[in-house]
Formats: structure tokens, C-alpha cells, sequence
């Protein structure tokens, strides 16, 4: 197997501004083709830099960061952007450009990186909509949607790139039992063809779905083991992220 | 008592120069960063780009146009009233085209335009480019592999370069024809020929050279001072009011001692 992610011993700094203090201090972390990664933690405790930080999107300020084997320190420009394509971020809000419609937040990339006809172009959004059934929403601006649907719009923009990898922010935190379900369904599906990385603060509907699970503890990246050692699992911090809601799912 | 004082104003001074040097770096990073995706990717996703710098031509252009007539043609009665008049008196109505050439050409019409679409649009684009990076619309851009310069900030830099160019222009020739019709009306002895024989020989070929370059400088300018302050820090919305009104008062600094860098080379060449 190819390894696609290699953090080796990693002291990971994620602040944005200089003088923020790190909430990623040690992470020793391989991701190989076809995980299934779900990564817990509380609230807060850094999940959201965890995964910008794996994206590329954060350079460690200490350690190594390998992306399909190259060093990211060592990528050019172009070189990282290609990595960026291969590796996507859904943000837990989707972070979606609000001016545009959902058609054109999914058109926008395309358009960037790849020179479609416009029938093409076409082509390519619908297939991302239908993907992930948001095909009837298509014509209307974020803030015309549910919120519940963000993240999913979000997937679907990056689902037009064929991304290798997908790094998800807490897809479950916002959404309904009915979206939430959607999300398990469709991500499972997924697995056969990409590889996943969840981040969340509850493990429970996620112990059928995963293959590998890890803690973000004390400001450290622990692995759990498989579904099994999870369900075992005697951390307190595992246990607390088992007893979480989402009973109905 | 005394001595403290004097410690924390010579503090707060130090605080201000200090803030001054790092805007002044920032600035001058980003606009390094900016010339340099202009000139690497200026062709790249160009079917996506380029209708984005036409947008902003006709946000920072046409659509000022009725605005820009409107002061134009009010600075061409102003300045040919007080002046005209003036000359008149003392006989010396023959310099009305030398006066209007350095008033309006030089002077007023690039610095008025450039002042004029800063209150218009570059107030508009700090807010959008804060509320953008505040959202996490910027991060997104990244994670999508798009350059941020490249689709954000290029067009609105080339956009408003090329409007402040072609307003100034614009500006120039009404506030010349306002003038006229204003010394016309008050029975200045001004014939149009002599007024444009005024005009033509007071206009040099270096006039239109500088009067290119300062107005794609005072727009260059502009957008790369409100896009530095809209961008390139962490942006809260509740703080974007006060990121606006910091990117005006630095672009009007800017452009001032621009302007005041042009009379230097005015006065040299």
C-alpha cells in the first residue's frame, strides 16, 4: 500500500497568527489508501487544524509532513496545489461563497483548474449534484438552503475534483437524524473508491462506519485501534465520546 | 509624575511608528506578491479571470461615470471661475489653458478621480474582501487549490487601474469643455481656438506619459491597499468597520504622497 499522509513525529503549531498558541503539539500519523479514519476529540481541542494541517493548508512550524511522499516543505507552488486537488477539506460549515449559487460554488474550481467547454463544465456539476442528491437546490444561493445542507454542498464541490483523500470536519455536528444518516450512507459508500478522514466529537455513529480511530488528546494525536478496541476501549475520554447523542441513528 | 509621562507618550509614539513600519512591510510584501502572480498567471483559468477584471472596470468605471461628470464638470467652473476671472483683471487671460493644464491635467483630475472611486469602491472592496476572509470564503479558495491574488485580488487591481485611468481622462476633457462654457458665459474674450492653442501648448508629451502612469499607480494603489487590509489578516466581521476605515485612511496617505512624489517629477523634468 502506498502511503498517501505521513505525519512522522510531528510538533505541529496551527495558529494562524504568530504568538497563538499550538493546540497540535505531537502527531505521529499514517494514513494509507482506503482508511477510514475517525479522529475524536472535544469541542475545541483542535480537530479543525488537525485536518487543515494534513490538507497542507497549515505548515507544521515543527516536524515533517509528508503528502503522497513528498515533503511538503520542499513542494513548490504548483507542486502544491496539485497535492491540494488530491486532498480535500470539507470545512463543517462548508464554507460556501455566498454570492454564488450551488451550481456555480461547485462550477467555480472546475473552471479554475480545468479548461471545460461550458457543456462540460455543466456536465461535471451535475454529476457532483445528483452524487450527493442536490440536484433540486442547484439554482439557489447558500443562503437559501438549510444549513443542514452546507457541509453536503461543501462535498460536493470537493467530490467535482476527484480528490484522493477527503478530510471532514465534524460532518454530523449540525445536521438532523435524517441528514445524519445520509451522511453514514454515503460516506460508507464512498470508502471503496476514496480514502476517509473524519473528524468528530462523537464516536457512536461511527463504530460500524470506521476502520481506524484516534484521539486528539492533550493536545496529541493517540490511536485507539479498530472498531473493536473502541468499543473496549477503558480511556475515558474514548467512553465520554461513546456516550454522546445520536442515539437515534 | 513627569518623567512617567513622558516615558508613555514617547511609548505611544513608538507604539504608532512601529505600526506604521509593519503596515508599510505588509504592504509592500503583498504588493510584490501581487505584481508577481499578475505577471505568472495572468493567462491561467483566463475564461474565469479576466471576465472578473471586466466586472470591476465596470464597477469602478462605468458606473461612476454620472458621479465623475458631475465633479468634473463642477471643478471646471470652479477653477475657471476663480482663476479666469482672476486673470482677467490683470490682463493675463492668454495663461487660462497653462493654469487649466496644471490644475486639472496635473493635478486635480487624477487626485480627484482616484479620491472618487477610493469613497466608492474601495470602501465597498475592503468590506467584501473582510466579510470574504471573515466567512472563511479565503480558506476555502486555498483548500479548492485557487489562489486567493490570483482570483481575488488581480482583477480588482488591473480592474481599478485601468477604470481610474479612463475616468481621469474622462474627467479631464468635461472639467476643460466646463470651464470653457463657464468663461463663454461670464464674456471672458477667450475665443475656443485660442483656448485649445493655450491648451495645446501648454501640454507637453511628458503629460500624457505621467498622466498614464500616476492614474494606473493611484489605482494600482487603492486596490492593493484595501485588498491588504481586507485580506491579509484574520478578520472578524465585527471588526470590519474598523478594517474599512483603516484601508481609507491609509490609501488616501498613499495616494497623497504619491501625488506629491509626481510634482517632485513634474518639477524635475
Amino acid at each position: 500500500m502506498e502511503p498517501v499522509t505521513q505525519l512522522i513525529e510531528a510538533d505541529i503549531a496551527s495558529a494562524h497568527a504568530p504568538g497563538t498558541l499550538p493546540l497540535i503539539k505531537k502527531v505521529d500519523w499514517t494514513i494509507t489508501r482506503g482508511d477510514f479514519w475517525v479522529v475524536g476529540a472535544p469541542p475545541g481541542a483542535g480537530k479543525t487544524d488537525l485536518l487543515c494541517t494534513v490538507a497542507g493548508l497549515q505548515r507544521p512550524s515543527n516536524g515533517q509532513h509528508l503528502l503522497f511522499g513528498r515533503k511538503i516543505e520542499e513542494l513548490s507552488e504548483d507542486e502544491l496545489v496539485e497535492m491540494r486537488l488530491r486532498v480535500a477539506m470539507i470545512f463543517t460549515t462548508g464554507r460556501l461563497f455566498n454570492g454564488m449559487t450551488i451550481e456555480q460554488n461547485i462550477a467555480l474550481p472546475l473552471a479554475y483548474h480545468h479548461s471545460y467547454r461550458e457543456e462540460e463544465l455543466a456536465q461535471h456539476v451535475s454529476d457532483a449534484l445528483s452524487k450527493t442528491g442536490l440536484a433540486a437546490w442547484a439554482k439557489r444561493r447558500p443562503d437559501q438552503v438549510t444549513r443542514n445542507l452546507h457541509q453536503r454542498i461543501g462535498l460536493a464541490r470537493a467530490l467535482a475534483l476527484n480528490p484522493e483523500v477527503l478530510l471532514i470536519d465534524n460532518p454530523l455536528s449540525s445536521v438532523d437524524p435524517r441528514q445524519g444518516r445520509w451522511w453514514l450512507d454515503f460516506l460508507c459508500e464512498l470508502q471503496k473508491s476514496a480514502t476517509i478522514v473524519v473528524a468528530t466529537d462523537d464516536f457512536r455513529p461511527w463504530t460500524d462506519v470506521g476502520s481506524h480511530f484516534a484521539l486528539l488528546k492533550d493536545n496529541r494525536l493517540e490511536a485507539v485501534g479498530g472498531r473493536e478496541d473502541v468499543r473496549k476501549s477503558e480511556d475515558v475520554l474514548v467512553r465520554e465520546l461513546l456516550t454522546s447523542a445520536f442515539d437515534s441513528l | 509624575m513627569r518623567t512617567s509621562l513622558g516615558r508613555a507618550y514617547l511609548n505611544w509614539i513608538g507604539k504608532i511608528i512601529l505600526g506604521i513600519v509593519r503596515t508599510l512591510h505588509g504592504i509592500g510584501a503583498f504588493a510584490l506578491i501581487t505584481l508577481g502572480v499578475t505577471f505568472t498567471k495572468f493567462g491561467k483559468a483566463s475564461d474565469l479571470v479576466h471576465p472578473l477584471i471586466y466586472r470591476e472596470i465596470a464597477r469602478a468605471g462605468v458606473k461612476l461615470l454620472p458621479m465623475v461628470s458631475f465633479v468634473a464638470f463642477a471643478l471646471g467652473l470652479v477653477v475657471i471661475g476663480q482663476t479666469v476671472s482672476l486673470l482677467n483683471r490683470v490682463g493675463a487671460q492668454e495663461y487660462a489653458g497653462t493654469v487649466m493644464v496644471t490644475v486639472i491635467v496635473r493635478e486635480l483630475g487624477p487626485l480627484v478621480t482616484a479620491l472618487l472611486v477610493l469613497a466608492r469602491v474601495g470602501t465597498v472592496l475592503v468590506i467584501e474582501l473582510s466579510t470574504n476572509r471573515a466567512t472563511g470564503e479565503v480558506e476555502a479558495l486555498e483548500a479548492l487549490g485557487i489562489d486567493p491574488i490570483h482570483y481575488l485580488v488581480m482583477p480588482r487591481v488591473l480592474g481599478l487601474a485601468a477604470s481610474i485611468f479612463s475616468l481621469t481622462v474622462y474627467m479631464i476633457i468635461v472639467a476643460l469643455v466646463s470651464g470653457f462654457l463657464f468663461a463663454f458665459i461670464q464674456d471672458v474674450p477667450l475665443s475656443p481656438g485660442q483656448y485649445l492653442n493655450q491648451l495645446a501648448a501648454s501640454l507637453r508629451w511628458q503629460d500624457f506619459a505621467l498622466l498614464a502612469l500616476k492614474t494606473i499607480s493611484f489605482g494600482a494603489v487603492i486596490a492593493v491597499v484595501t485588498c491588504f487590509h481586507g485580506l491579509a489578516r484574520p478578520v472578524r466581521l465585527q471588526e470590519v468597520g474598523q478594517v474599512t476605515s483603516n484601508a481609507v485612511v491609509t490609501s488616501v496617505v498613499a495616494c497623497v504622497l504619491l501625488d506629491a512624489l509626481f510634482i517632485i517629477v513634474y518639477l524635475v523634468i
